[in-house]
């Protein structure tokens, strides 16, 4: 077991595990979360790394969803992919990061991310419903970066 | 004898080949120049230059194409008509004068000894440069004629048609086409630029080193 591992319970991960499934039913957009130990000095960019290093750049209509966590650093970063970007409202990411950061700084981290998850999975479901045939890869939908990048 | 029939031959090969010596010219001069057709002999060499000079000018600018035509009397023609106003239309007609599509030519024939004189517009033009043409014709043209200055009158005439008509608006109309051609391009380049710029942004975005303004969006914070 990994250290970065060890800071979700079993518990935890099944509720965020059970929060992404229940996004991803009724949208086709990805949604993934990555648990990095430090993010540098520009958190921002650490997460677009891990975006393009878990391939979540490479969905054919952009619309993958990243929450982005590095503990050492307490750092949080979601980040929206082009298309959801553009018909999300403009303070829509804001709005998550603060639902997610205020549940954080309780400690509430599985708690934080569920609710995260469940706002960003409501846009895109409105604007990109779920589609048959996808296919949702859940062992993927939480990376930790002491684990080779996930993927 | 054999040299007239020689002649008789090339003359009638000449009518024959001339399109505009067709069935259509009925009496009518055959025009000697594209813009000074002085059949009269009233014009003196300066001002035929200077009227040249003119339409040409006119002609490149606005595409409008106008002729000057001066004759004795419009009976010395066996065309029928009765008086200088038909016989300019005729006129104007069989030689085709202007632009077909935009029916903009300029006619202005000046019968010397009929002491007449007559503007064709074509109907491509507006019913008010009727009285545009009246004035000038009565204000530039006929105090000239009055003294027997022919060559004047037509002068001051053609200058004040050309002023009419080379106004800053009928370059523009000319051009239309070409303006609206242009300004379509000019659009299109411009909103080409920004789907360039939004797809190359599109490609770059997850490389490490650019910050969050060239990704689609999100937003970090610490807790």
């Amino acid at each position: 077991m990994s250290a970065l591992r060890e800071f979700f319970t079993e518990e935890d991960k099944t509720g965020i595990l059970a929060a992404i499934r229940e996004a991803e039913s009724r949208t086709s957009g990805e949604i993934r979360v990555r648990i990095e130990k430090s993010a540098g000095e520009n958190p921002m960019a650490a997460a677009c790394a891990a975006f393009e290093k878990l391939g979540m750049g490479n969905t054919e209509i952009h619309n993958g969803v990243l929450f982005f966590l590095a503990i050492d650093d307490r750092q949080f970063v979601i980040l929206g992919d082009d298309a959801i970007n553009e018909k999300v409202p403009k303070d829509f990411w804001e709005e998550v990061r603060d639902v997610v950061i205020d549940n954080f700084r309780k400690g509430l981290f599985a708690k934080g991310l569920a609710e995260g998850i469940k706002l960003a999975g409501e846009q895109l479901a409105m604007y990109f419903p779920h589609e048959r045939g996808d296919i949702n890869e859940l062992p993927d939908a939480i990376s930790f970066a002491d684990e080779g990048g996930g993927q | 004898m054999k040299r007239t029939m020689k002649m008789a031959v090339l003359l009638f090969i000449f009518l024959v080949a001339s399109p505009a010596f067709s069935a259509q010219m009925r009496g009518y001069p055959y025009p000697v120049d594209e813009y000074v057709n002085d059949y009269a002999g009233v014009m003196n060499p300066q001002d035929a230059k200077a009227i040249h000079q003119k339409f040409r000018d006119l002609e490149s600018r606005t595409g409008i194409e106008a002729v000057v035509v001066t004759i004795n009397d419009f009976n010395d023609y066996i065309t029928g008509d009765t008086s200088v106003e038909t016989f300019a239309k005729s006129l104007f007609n069989v030689w085709g004068v202007g632009n077909k599509k935009e029916n903009d030519g300029i006619l202005i024939v000046v019968a010397v000894k009929a002491r007449e004189c007559y503007i064709k517009m074509g109907d491509g033009y507006d019913n008010k440069y009727d009285s545009v043409m009246k004035e000038i014709i009565e204000q530039k043209m006929i105090p000239h004629f009055k003294a027997n200055n022919f060559s004047r009158g037509i002068y001051e005439g053609v200058s004040g048609v050309v002023g009419k008509l080379s106004t800053t608006w009928a370059v523009i109309w000319r051009y239309r086409w070409q303006i609206t051609v242009a300004v379509l391009l000019i659009l299109l380049l411009l909103s080409n630029r920004t789907t360039y710029t939004t797809s190359r942004w599109r490609h770059r975005h997850p490389t490490p080193s650019t910050a969050r303004s060239s990704f689609g969006g999100g937003a970090s914070g610490k807790w």
